[in-house]
C-alpha cells in the first residue's frame, strides 16, 4: 500500500522560520507528482535534510560523525538573534490507506551565561491520533532507515546501486524492503521454542527411564542436525563465493583462451608480414636500381644512333687492317693479286705504305676502341627495359598488404593487453585449482546432506518412539505434539526464506528490467536487467550475454539510468511504495537519459516529490509532466536573506 | 666520342641541388646523383635548351663523386650527348670537363622542367610519371 | 506469497493460518532489536498443539 507524504512543518530550521508544506493528497489517481521549484540554495536540500533528521536524527544527513557541523547551525539564525532559548522542530504526516503517521522531532536551544546547549526535547511517533512508544522503531517499520537512500535519494548518490559489489548494509536494506529479515527471525525464534519444548520435554521425562532416553537420543540427533545444517549452510555460502570466484576465473581463463588464440594469430601475422617487407623490400631496391638506370632506357634511342656509327667506324678500320695483312701477304709471296711477279718499284711503294700501315698504332687501337665501345654500346641498347608498372603496381599493393597486417597486429595486441602467456598458463593453474576446491565443497555438501538424512530418519523413527511413549502420559504426549509442530513450522519456515529470495528476485529483476527498457538509450542493444544473488546488477544484451556495468564501459548517464531502474523496481516489488524524494534530481545527466527517466516518472506506483531548479526541469519537460503534477511548489526569499525562505503554491 | 674522367665531380646549382635532394629525401630516387642525371637525361632525349651555369652560384658541394655512377649510366650519357650534338651538328666537347658541364647544363634544364611539371604531385604520382617517362 | 504459504502449510502438515500468525507476528517485530518472540510463538504452538490433538 503506497506511504505519502503528506505535509511538512519546518519551524526555525535551517532557511525556514515556520513553514508548513502541504501536499494536496485528494487527487485523482493518474497524479502522482508533486514539484517544488527553488533556486540553487534557497533550500531544497534544507528541506530534504529536514525530512531525514525528523526521522533518522543527525546521522541520517552526516553518516560520517567527524563531519556533522555542530547543532546550532541547524537554527534558524534570525529566529536566534530574536530569541536566543527557542525550540526547533519538523514535523511530518504520512498517510497510508486510512492511517495518518505524525513524526515529531524537537530540539531546544538552552542559553545559560555563555554556554548554549541543546536538548532534544519531544521525539514521537502518532498513528491516526495516537501517541505510540517505541518511536524509532515504529519509524522503522514505516520508512527502515537503512532503505533511506531508497526513497530518499540525490542524482550524484544513486550510482552506487550500480556498483559491482554492495555492501552488507545495502544487502540488509533490499532484503528489508523485500521484507526477508522477518522470515529470517522465525526460523530462528523457531529453532529456540524448538530448543524450550526439548528442555521441558527432559525435566518431565526424567522420571521415565524409556522415555528419557529417546528424549536425550532425539535431541542429540537435533543437535546434530541442527549442527550439520548449520554446517551445510555455511558451506553453501563458501560454495556460492566459490562458484563466484571460478565464473569470473571461468571469463577470465576465456578471454586468456581467446588471447593465447590470438596471440597465434599475431604469431602468424608477424610471419606473413616479415615475407611480406622482404618482398617489399625486394621490390624496392628494384625500383631503386630501375630508376638509377632510368637514363640508360631513356636514351637507348640515341645511344642505338652512335651504337650504329661506331660500328660503321669498325668496318671501315677492319678494312684498313685487312688492306696492311694484304699488303705483307704481297711482299712476302713477291707475287700481284693478278698473278705476275712484284717489279721493284712496285714493291718498293707496297714497303712503303706497309711501312706506314704498321708504324700506325693509331689504326690498331682505334680498331680495338671501336670494336670495345660498339660491343658495350650494343649492349646498353639490348638492355630491356623492365616493367615499372608491375613494379609499382607489385609494391603498392605489398605496401596495402602490409599496412593491414601491421594494424591487424597492432588490435591484436590492444586486445590481448594486459596478457602474457606467463599469466595465461597461470589462469588456468588457478582454474584449475578453483575447480577442484569446488569440487571439494559439493562432495561436502553431498556428504553433510547425506549425514542429515539419515539422522532425519533416525529422529524420525525416534520421534515415533516418544510419541508412543509420551502417549502414556499427557503433559509429554502434549509437549510431543508441540514438538512435531515447531518442527515442521522450523522446516517451512526455511524452505519459504529460500523461496523468498528468489522469487523476489525474480520480481525485481522483472520489474527493473521494464522500466530500464523505457528509459535506456540503447532499448535496441539490452533485452533487460539481471538481479544477481547479491542484488549487485548485470545486464542482459540482446546476443544472450550478461555483462556488468563495470566491464562494458557504461557512462555515468547509463550507470544512473540502470540504478534508477533497479530503485523504482525494487520499491514496486516491495510493495510497500514508499514516496521518492529527489533532490535535484538528473540534473547532471544527458539530455536523452534525462528526458526517458522523467517520463517514467508517471509510470511509478509511487508518491513522486521533485526538488528542482528551473534548469533541471526546462519548460519542455515540464509540458511533458504537466498531466501527472499534481500541484507546484516554488521557494522564495524574504528580502535577500538566506534565512528566510518561504514556500508557497504556485 | 669524349668520356668523362671519373676522378671529376657535378657542381650544380644551389636549386638543383635542393630538389635532387628533396627527391632523395622523398623516396623517388635512392640518391641524390640518381636523380640529378634522370634529369640529365630526360632534358637530353627532350632536347630541352640548356644554358651556361654561372659559375658563382655554383654549389661547391659535389653531387656525388663521378666514380660512384653506374658505368652503363654513364656511358649513355656519353653517347647521347655525341649523338645529340652531333644531330644539332653542334662542336663536339674536347675533354672531360667539358662533357661534364654540357651534361650538368641538361641536368639543370631538365630539373627546373620536372619541378614544375610535379608541382603539387604525391610521390607515388611522381614514380609513376617516371614509369610514363621511361616506358 | 500467500499462495507459497499455503503449499508450503500444506506440505509440512501444518495449519496455513498458523505459518501466517507467526510471520505476521515477525513482521510486527521485525524492527525491534529486542522482539522477544520466543514465548508467543510457543504460545501459538501451544494452541494449536491442543487443537490438532
Amino acid at each position: 500500500m503506497q506511504i505519502k507524504l503528506k505535509s511538512i512543518h519546518f519551524q526555525n530550521w535551517k532557511c525556514f522560520q515556520d513553514q508548513v508544506i502541504n501536499f494536496n493528497l485528494d487527487t485523482v489517481v493518474t497524479k502522482n507528482i508533486w514539484v517544488v521549484f527553488g533556486d540553487n540554495g534557497y533550500g531544497k536540500t534544507s528541506l530534504l535534510q529536514g525530512i531525514l533528521w525528523c526521522l533518522y536524527g543527525v546521522k541520517a544527513i552526516f553518516p560520517d560523525t567527524r563531519q556533522q557541523p555542530k547543532f546550532v547551525t541547524f537554527f534558524n539564525s534570525i529566529a536566534v538573534k530574536e530569541n536566543p532559548s527557542l525550540e526547533m522542530s519538523v514535523i511530518l504526516t504520512f498517510k497510508q490507506g486510512e492511517e495518518l503517521y505524525r513524526i515529531t522531532r524537537v530540539v531546544k536551544r538552552l542559553v545559560r551565561g555563555n554556554n548554549v546547549n541543546f536538548k532534544q526535547t519531544t521525539f514521537s511517533f502518532n498513528k491516526s491520533g495516537k501517541e505510540k512508544p517505541d518511536t524509532k522503531e515504529n519509524i522503522e517499520s514505516l520508512l527502515p532507515e537503512s532503505c533511506k537512500e531508497l526513497f530518499f535519494f540525490d542524482g550524484k548518490k544513486i550510482e552506487e546501486y550500480a556498483k559491482l559489489t554492495h555492501s552488507k548494509e545495502t544487502r540488509n536494506a533490499i532484503e528489508q524492503v523485500l521484507g526477508i529479515p522477518e522470515i529470517r527471525n522465525l526460523i530462528d525464534d523457531t529453532k529456540k521454542v524448538r530448543k524450550e519444548i526439548e528442555q521441558e520435554f527432559d525435566n518431565i521425562s526424567s522420571t521415565k527411564n524409556e522415555l528419557k532416553k529417546v528424549s536425550q537420543e532425539l535431541n542429540e540427533i537435533k543437535d546434530n542436525i541442527s549442527i550439520k545444517e548449520a554446517t551445510k549452510n555455511q558451506t553453501l555460502q563458501d560454495l556460492q563465493q566459490e562458484r563466484i570466484i571460478l565464473n569470473a576465473l571461468d571469463k577470465e581463463a576465456r578471454q586468456s583462451d581467446e588471447a593465447q588464440s590470438k596471440f597465434d594469430e599475431i604469431n602468424k601475422l608477424e610471419k606473413t608480414e616479415s615475407i611480406v617487407i622482404k618482398d617489399l623490400e625486394q621490390i624496392s631496391e628494384k625500383i631503386k636500381t630501375s630508376f638509377r638506370k632510368a637514363p640508360i632506357y631513356l636514351l637507348s634511342g640515341l645511344v642505338r644512333e652512335i651504337a650504329d656509327e661506331i660500328h660503321t667506324k669498325t668496318l671501315i678500320n677492319n678494312k684498313q687492317l685487312a688492306d696492311t695483312s694484304l699488303l705483307e701477304k704481297l711482299i712476302i709471296n713477291d707475287e700481284c693479286v693478278c698473278g705476275r711477279c712484284i717489279d721493284t718499284e712496285v714493291r718498293q711503294y707496297l714497303e712503303e705504305q706497309l711501312e706506314k700501315a704498321k708504324n700506325s698504332r693509331h689504326l690498331y687501337k682505334q680498331a680495338v676502341d671501336n670494336q670495345k665501345l660498339h660491343t658495350e654500346l650494343s649492349m646498353l641498347c639490348r638492355t630491356p627495359s623492365p616493367d615499372l608498372e608491375l613494379l609499382l603496381l607489385r609494391r603498392d599493393r605489398l605496401e596495402e598488404d602490409l599496412t593491414e597486417t601491421e594494424q591487424a597486429i597492432k588490435k591484436l595486441k590492444q586486445d590481448t593487453d594486459g596478457f602474457d602467456r606467463d599469466s595465461i598458463k597461470k589462469i588456468w593453474q588457478k582454474l584449475y585449482q578453483q575447480e577442484n576446491a569446488l569440487k571439494q565443497k559439493q562432495d561436502q555438501i553431498d556428504r553433510l546432506e547425506r549425514d542429515i538424512e539419515e539422522l532425519e530418519e533416525e529422529q524420525s523413527k525416534l520421534q515415533k518412539q516418544r510419541k508412543k511413549l509420551a502417549s502414556q502420559n499427557k503433559e509429554a504426549a502434549n509437549l510431543s505434539r508441540q514438538s512435531d509442530i515447531a518442527d515442521r513450522l522450523y522446516q517451512a519456515a526455511d524452505e519459504l526464506v529460500r523461496w523468498q529470495i528468489d522469487n523476489s528476485r525474480e520480481i525485481i529483476e522483472q520489474y527493473t528490467s521494464e522500466i530500464h527498457q523505457k528509459i535506456t538509450n540503447k532499448p535496441e542493444e539490452y533485452k533487460g536487467v539481471r538481479i544477481n544473488q547479491d542484488y549487485t546488477l548485470g545486464i542482459k544484451q540482446k546476443s544472450g550475454d550478461i555483462v556488468n556495468p563495470e566491464e562494458i564501459n557504461f557512462s555515468p548517464g547509463e550507470k544512473e539510468t540502470l540504478a534508477f531502474a533497479f530503485i523504482a523496481g525494487l520499491n514496486q516489488a516491495s510493495g510497500k511504495a514508499a514516496p521518492l524524494v529527489m533532490d535535484t534530481p538528473f540534473g547532471h545527466l544527458d539530455p536523452i537519459h534525462k528526458k526517458n527517466i522523467i517520463n517514467s516518472l508517471p509510470e511509478l506506483p509511487s508518491q513522486v516529490i521533485l526538488l528542482a531548479t528551473g534548469e533541471d526541469l526546462p519548460q519542455n519537460i515540464l509540458d511533458d509532466l504537466a498531466p501527472y503534477i499534481v500541484q507546484t511548489h516554488v521557494i522564495s526569499r524574504k528580502g535577500d536573506n538566506r534565512f528566510s525562505s518561504v514556500i508557497k503554491i504556485e | 666520342m669524349k668520356r668523362i674522367d671519373i676522378t671529376k665531380t657535378f657542381r650544380p646549382t644551389p636549386e638543383a641541388r635542393e630538389y635532387a635532394k628533396w627527391l632523395k629525401d622523398k623516396k623517388i630516387f635512392e640518391r641524390v646523383i640518381d636523380g640529378y642525371l634522370f634529369a640529365a637525361a630526360f632534358a637530353i632525349k627532350n632536347n630541352l635548351d640548356i644554358l651556361p651555369i654561372p659559375s658563382k652560384d655554383r654549389q661547391h658541394i659535389v653531387v656525388n663523386l663521378l666514380g660512384l655512377i653506374d658505368d652503363d649510366v654513364r656511358l649513355s650519357l656519353e653517347a647521347a650527348v655525341y649523338a645529340i650534338h652531333k644531330r644539332s651538328k653542334k662542336p663536339q666537347p674536347t675533354n672531360s670537363d667539358e662533357l661534364i658541364e654540357i651534361i650538368s647544363q641538361y641536368a639543370e634544364a631538365g630539373l627546373i622542367h620536372l619541378k614544375q611539371k610535379w608541382q603539387g604531385k604525391v610521390v607515388n604520382q611522381i614514380q609513376d610519371d617516371i614509369r610514363k617517362i621511361v616506358n | 506469497m500467500e499462495e507459497k504459504i499455503k503449499e508450503l502449510a500444506k506440505k509440512h502438515n501444518i495449519p496455513a493460518s498458523l505459518l501466517k500468525k507467526v510471520i505476521q507476528m515477525e513482521k510486527e517485530r521485525v524492527i525491534l532489536q529486542q522482539r522477544r518472540l520466543v514465548p508467543e510463538i510457543r504460545k501459538v504452538i501451544q494452541q494449536y498443539a491442543a487443537l490438532y490433538k
